[in-house]
């Protein structure tokens, strides 16, 4: 980890985009699963990566 | 005075190294971890690192990966804007069959409805007694048998977050005033604390204190030794 790599608004929604598609999901149910620790699989990583997106954007506090 | 984005990338830049020598403490070094951070044509100073480290049976099996270790870290900027702070920290033991989480150790800087230190086991008995048994565990049955680490001799809960865990997570009615009844005991606890740090650490504390404005001037002797056993200990 010597690197940072800096990403657009525009790439990080696009990686969202990507995310929530390949596992064929609303960002909405991913949200709701997670809330009722209803996960499974790599629902649980894909988790991890939309929250972190979220938090890139300023969608969360920081 | 402000960080700006290259001085905070150098910040995060630091603060990775720091952690990829703690995970090259594993057996395994086979550690992956990459650095995202925000637009920089945007104000925000926030940057995620995220690693991963396959970890091992060593008993002769011919089977690879067992678990996975991952780390996330969720960095930002202290309130001041000029030191590097973690928003968020997730450090997760995740079963490799199914790729579900076992036991979360995670910290949440703003922390709503639960303590912003805390302990999540995922694990049902089955999966954990799985892992342990190949890993040959004494105990690979016995839960209790594992003992998490919370912080150590200073920054170890207190009572009150575990009666307050007792009342708000499992459900347990609290009496009249429990909360600020906690609240006021859990402030008393870490001054406490914070006492016991300074007298483990004290030119860290003179030091921080310099920079606060104060005036701090060493004993004769000057600044009496670090307890490193206690700033090293579990």
């Amino acid at each position: 980890m010597t690197k940072i790599a800096s990403l657009s608004d525009a790439e990080l929604r696009g990686r969202r985009e990507e995310i929530l598609n390949r596992l064929g999901v609303s960002i909405e149910d991913l949200r709701a699963r997670a809330r009722n620790y209803a996960l499974v699989g790599e629902e649980h990583d894909a988790w991890e990566q939309v929250e972190s997106i979220a938090f890139l954007l300023g969608e969360t506090s920081a | 005075m402000p960080l700006n984005h290259d001085q905070f990338n150098k910040k995060v830049l630091d603060f990775a190294k720091d952690i990829g020598e703690a995970l090259s403490c594993f057996h395994e070094h086979s550690w992956s971890g990459e650095i995202t951070a925000a637009d920089p044509d945007s104000e925000r100073l926030r940057a995620v690192l995220d690693a991963k480290l396959d970890l091992r049976t060593h008993n002769g099996s011919q089977d690879g990966t067992l678990a996975v270790f991952s780390v996330i870290y969720k960095l930002c900027v202290d309130s001041y804007g000029d030191h590097l702070a973690v928003e968020h920290s997730s450090f997760v033991l995740k079963a490799k069959v199914d790729r579900t989480p076992i036991i979360r150790w995670d910290y949440d800087r703003e922390a709503y409805g639960k303590p912003s230190s805390h302990v999540q086991m995922t694990a049902h008995r089955g999966a954990l007694s799985h892992l342990l048994s190949r890993l040959d565990h004494e105990n690979p049955h016995s839960i209790e048998s594992l003992h998490m680490p919370m912080g150590g001799d200073r920054f170890r809960p207190c009572l009150e977050d575990i009666v307050e865990f007792l009342i708000r997570d499992c459900g347990f009615k609290g009496g009249a005033d429990w909360r600020e009844s906690l609240r006021s005991g859990r402030a008393k606890w870490r001054r406490i604390q914070t006492r016991a740090v300074v007298r483990d650490a004290p030119a860290e504390a003179a030091d921080q204190l310099s920079k606060m404005g104060y005036t701090v001037t060493p004993p004769n002797g000057g600044h009496p030794e670090e307890r490193t056993d206690r700033l090293k200990a579990w």
